[in-house]
């Protein structure tokens, strides 16, 4: 059975509904990420499990017990903040030390467990440190150190990375990743960056205007999105209606594709889906490789983006694509008629929007 | 669940809420009645002859005029000064800062004491200028005149402008006015069309908060002034205390609150509108030193002025202190613990010391009490309870403190509330008029608290009252100190409601130095200086070392 069950959950503040329906499972020892965009419900959801709020419906179920009637104080999780939430008038060690002196731990326990907390964060002989005294990466292991030093059952971590700089939060998810792991800890991270959620977690679950859209591996996640939704949230832009031929081919703007593999659609309206990446130019026009798709349009716009060339086409029928082309090869001019060659790997077939013809 | 709390919750509010319908608002209600109802019966004869009689429209104009006259002068003597601090960075800038406001916090009774030190007929000035030219009378006649507490306000008002408009007007030198420069704008265009304007509503806030204070001020005019001038204020006392003409004194009272409600009513609506931040944290990045010499006078000159203007008269108290009939001495302080049989108290002078630091120490712990449960209450969860209580919390302010005081004596001596014998009249009406400072200090700190703070606690496994006791308590440990501090400090200084509430056996020292200052003879007058001095410079200490807590705060957090 899993460690934690979430079944049906509802949350509305007035007129507002936050979270519409939620239910999933979380296993021990796994890292589950939320992923959507900032007013998803994502930090409603975390604060539910939390205790801090408390749900309209639905039931939360830890180690096989509702804990609707717990208290937050007495679920012992744990719960890294956004902005950290340091005690201010607290040092580092007091910081560690404050959830074992709550379990009435033992003045040795204490030292000892606060120390070797701060020993795995890296930040050996802080103890004394004052919280205005360090800078932001500190204090973010700071408050990991706090809320694994009390062992929680459940560990959750709420955009722990949000309020870093960009080059500092790429190290350090790496850095929580193999501390959670070491610590075999149960944890949900959420975050509305997707590098950091393909980064961390075990398995993803995309949530948008307080629904879960998909849960899966992040493998799974990137390769076959389920809906627009997810894909569009994932980045993917190229996304445009197909319908679906007998013999296994999608007919669309493009002509008819043969994706390599998708799970079987119901409806015959479809969207398309094709990953910007993995397309490359073909100069020889006579050249056609067997099975790849070629597209062919004109460069509407080029943007440098360091490791690669984001190309804005037009194709003859009027789609507009984008793709990431490496930058090793000479960038093709605005305006110039260009040939791309992509593998039917990166067409995916999604299920079309409802409520939209396809 | 949500109930339980909630029912917690209106207790934390119900303490201070019996306390202000006890002993502030009965005592209001009270006064109504002794305007209305006289005999018991409805009589508007009082109130009637109070309008029909020129001599109280002709009072209610003094208190305006006057009022209105020391905004004004307050403020072109000091708007100067304001720019100075908001434009120039020099020597001892901080220091002067810090000293400018003393005169703001001071006891009236000290400050009519300091400056009759200084310009009354026995003050250092006439008495150099009588021994330097050899007159036989003092030149300086401004003992009883209007002027001479006009000037008391100018100096008691003066860093109401420096802080508030010169706070504000720190933050539009630099990038605004470069801005307009680089615009095309010349120095006078750009003060005009830029400063000017958005300067305005700092300068209206601050003039109608001195209005507000000179209007209801009573202890300067009262012992500066003399018999001759009658304000609203010193009108009741008279009416009250003197000719015990409780009627009229309740119609006057009744026009007071009035008055003060109006006035108050239109600074809020202000603030509000403008959003003056009343105390705001001075910018001092833009801030640069005086380049050309023109400007080095002017600058040396409006804070070489300054200093003149607010630090004579407290020197002069001090070294007032210490000149006696025989030459420099200690014996104006050693006589106030002496027991003189011609003494005109029933008790000892340094009595009233000990009696005033027993008062404050009781007022500290009700306003403290008090206003930490207000403050936790309204920092919770906003409501419309809570939105109506705030106001309601902060009402007392805006009643001048002899209508306090005066509806003390009409309303707690007799059933259901008799106190009329009880020495905790005292610091019962100073905690009204401490709370709403201590509310209005621990707010904002209990408001810093971060939300995530306390669930941070929380999740770590801290029940609510663990909560409280490790996160809430410490982080406003500092504020509940400045809290602390100005309760003492506003209770050792209070005149306007302890001279109606105070028994005769149990004076305060502002009660005393007005006795001694209202007594012929070189004695009194000197132990009078003497009292002052102490009670300044324990005031003083206290605020300054606030005025460092409060620097600690904002370095802190």
């Amino acid at each position: 059975m899993a460690l934690l069950e979430v079944t049906n959950i509802s949350k509305n503040f007035g007129s507002i509904t936050v979270l519409n329906n939620i239910s999933f499972s979380l296993d021990e020892g796994e890292i589950l990420c939320f992923l959507g965009p900032s007013g998803c419900g994502k930090t409603t959801l975390l604060r539910l499990i939390a205790g801090l709020e408390i749900p309209d419906t639905g039931k939360v179920v830890f180690n096989g017990i509702d804990i609707a009637a717990v208290p937050a104080y007495r679920r012992q999780f744990g719960m890294m903040f956004q902005e950290f939430a340091l005690f201010p008038h607290k040092n580092v060690f007091e910081n560690v030390a404050f959830g074992l002196e709550r379990q009435k731990k033992s003045p040795q326990e204490i030292t000892l467990r606060t120390s070797q907390a701060l020993d795995m964060v890296g930040l050996e002989g802080f103890d004394h440190r004052k919280i205005n005294e360090i800078s932001g990466g500190e204090r973010q292991r700071v408050a990991l150190a706090r809320s694994l030093a009390a062992q929680p059952r459940l560990l959750m971590l709420d955009e722990p990375l949000g309020s870093l700089d960009r080059a500092l939060r790429a190290h350090l998810i790496l850095e929580l990743r193999r501390i959670l792991k070491k610590v075999g800890a149960t944890a949900i991270f959420v975050t509305h960056d997707q590098s950091e959620a393909f980064t961390i977690a075990d398995s993803i679950a995309v949530i948008d205007r307080g629904k879960i859209e998909q849960i899966d591996e992040p493998e799974a996640l990137y390769m076959r999105p389920k809906n627009p939704i997810v894909a569009r949230f994932l980045g993917f832009s190229n996304l445009f209606d197909g319908r679906i031929l007998e013999d296994g081919g999608v007919e669309t703007d493009l002509g008819v594709l043969y994706p390599e593999k998708w799970e079987a659609q119901q409806a015959e309206r479809v969207n398309v889906l094709i990953r910007p990446d993995a397309a490359r130019i073909i100069d020889d026009e006579t050249f056609f490789p067997e099975k790849e798709i070629i597209i062919l349009g004109v460069v509407k716009d080029r943007l440098f983006q360091g490791r690669s060339y984001h190309i804005q086409l037009e194709t003859e029928t009027g789609l507009a694509l984008n793709f990431d082309l490496p930058n090793d090869i000479p960038p093709p001019l605005k305006g110039k008629v260009i040939r791309l060659a992509l593998p039917p790997s990166c067409v995916v077939v999604v299920p079309a929007t409802k409520n939209k013809s396809g | 669940m949500k109930d339980k709390v909630l029912k917690q919750r209106i207790l934390l509010a119900g303490l201070p809420l019996i306390f202000l319908a006890a002993f502030y608002f009965y005592p209001v209600l009270r006064i109504f009645g002794v305007s209305f109802f006289p005999e018991g019966s409805l009589s508007l004869g009082e109130l009637r002859e109070l309008v029909s009689d020129s001599f109280y429209a002709h009072i209610l104009w003094f208190t305006t005029w006057q009022a209105f006259v020391s905004t004004i002068l307050t403020l072109a003597l000091a708007l100067p000064g304001a720019y100075v601090f908001a434009r120039y960075r020099f020597w001892g800038r901080d220091l002067i800062q810090a000293f400018t406001t003393v005169p703001f916090v001071l006891p009236t009774v000290v400050v009519a004491a300091a400056f009759r030190a200084l310009l009354g007929p026995r003050g250092l000035l006439n008495d150099w200028l009588m021994a330097g030219f050899n007159l036989s009378s003092p030149p300086i006649q401004l003992d009883r005149t209007v002027w001479f507490f006009l000037l008391a306000h100018i100096f008691y008002n003066y860093t109401v402008v420096l802080r508030i408009v010169g706070g504000f007007w720190s933050h539009l030198e630099g990038s605004l006015t470069e801005a307009a420069q680089m615009l095309g704008a010349s120095g006078k265009q750009t003060f005009l069309r830029i400063t000017l304007p958005l300067l305005w509503p700092a300068i209206l806030a601050a003039a109608l908060l001195i209005f507000i204070f000179c209007f209801s001020s009573f202890g300067v005019i009262l012992i500066l002034g003399g018999p001759r001038f009658a304000t609203v204020e010193v009108e009741i006392y008279r009416q009250a205390v003197h000719l015990f003409n409780l009627p009229v004194a309740a119609a006057l009272s009744l026009i007071q609150i009035i008055f003060t409600f109006s006035l108050m009513w239109v600074f809020t609506w202000l603030q509000k509108t403008t959003a003056v931040d009343l105390n705001p944290v001075a910018q001092t990045d833009s801030l640069r030193r005086a380049g050309s010499a023109k400007e080095k006078i002017a600058v040396r000159l409006i804070i070489g002025f300054m200093l003149l203007f607010l630090g004579t008269p407290l020197l002069a108290l001090l070294a007032r202190s210490f000149i006696t009939p025989d030459g420099l001495s200690l014996s104006f302080y050693t006589e106030l613990f002496q027991n003189r049989t011609q003494s005109i108290f029933f008790v000892l002078p340094h009595k009233a010391v000990i009696n005033s630091l027993i008062f404050a120490i009781a007022t500290m712990g009700m306003a403290l009490t008090l206003g930490l449960l207000a403050a936790t209450y309204l920092a919770g969860p906003k409501n419309r309870i809570a939105s109506f209580l705030d106001p309601l919390f902060m009402i007392p302010l805006s009643t001048s403190a002899v209508t306090l005081g005066f509806g003390f004596i009409v309303a707690l001596d007799r059933p259901p509330l008799n106190l009329r014998t009880s020495v905790m009249l005292v610091p019962l009406a100073h905690t009204l008029v401490a709370f709403p400072f201590v509310v209005r200090t621990l707010l904002p700190a209990l408001r810093g608290i971060p939300r995530n703070l306390r669930e941070a606690a929380t999740v770590l496994g801290a029940s609510p009252w663990e909560v409280w006791r490790t996160v809430d308590l410490p982080i406003v440990g500092r504020a509940l100190l400045v809290g602390a501090v100005f309760a003492f400090a506003v209770s050792l200084g209070e005149f306007g409601a302890t001279v109606f509430v105070a028994r005769p056996q149990t004076p305060t020292m502002p009660l005393a130095i007005f006795r001694f200052l209202s007594q012929p003879g070189a004695l009194n007058y000197g132990q009078a200086m003497a009292m002052s001095s102490i009670l300044m410079l324990v005031t003083v200490s206290g605020f300054l070392s606030l005025e460092k807590l409060r620097f600690g705060i904002t370095s802190r957090f």
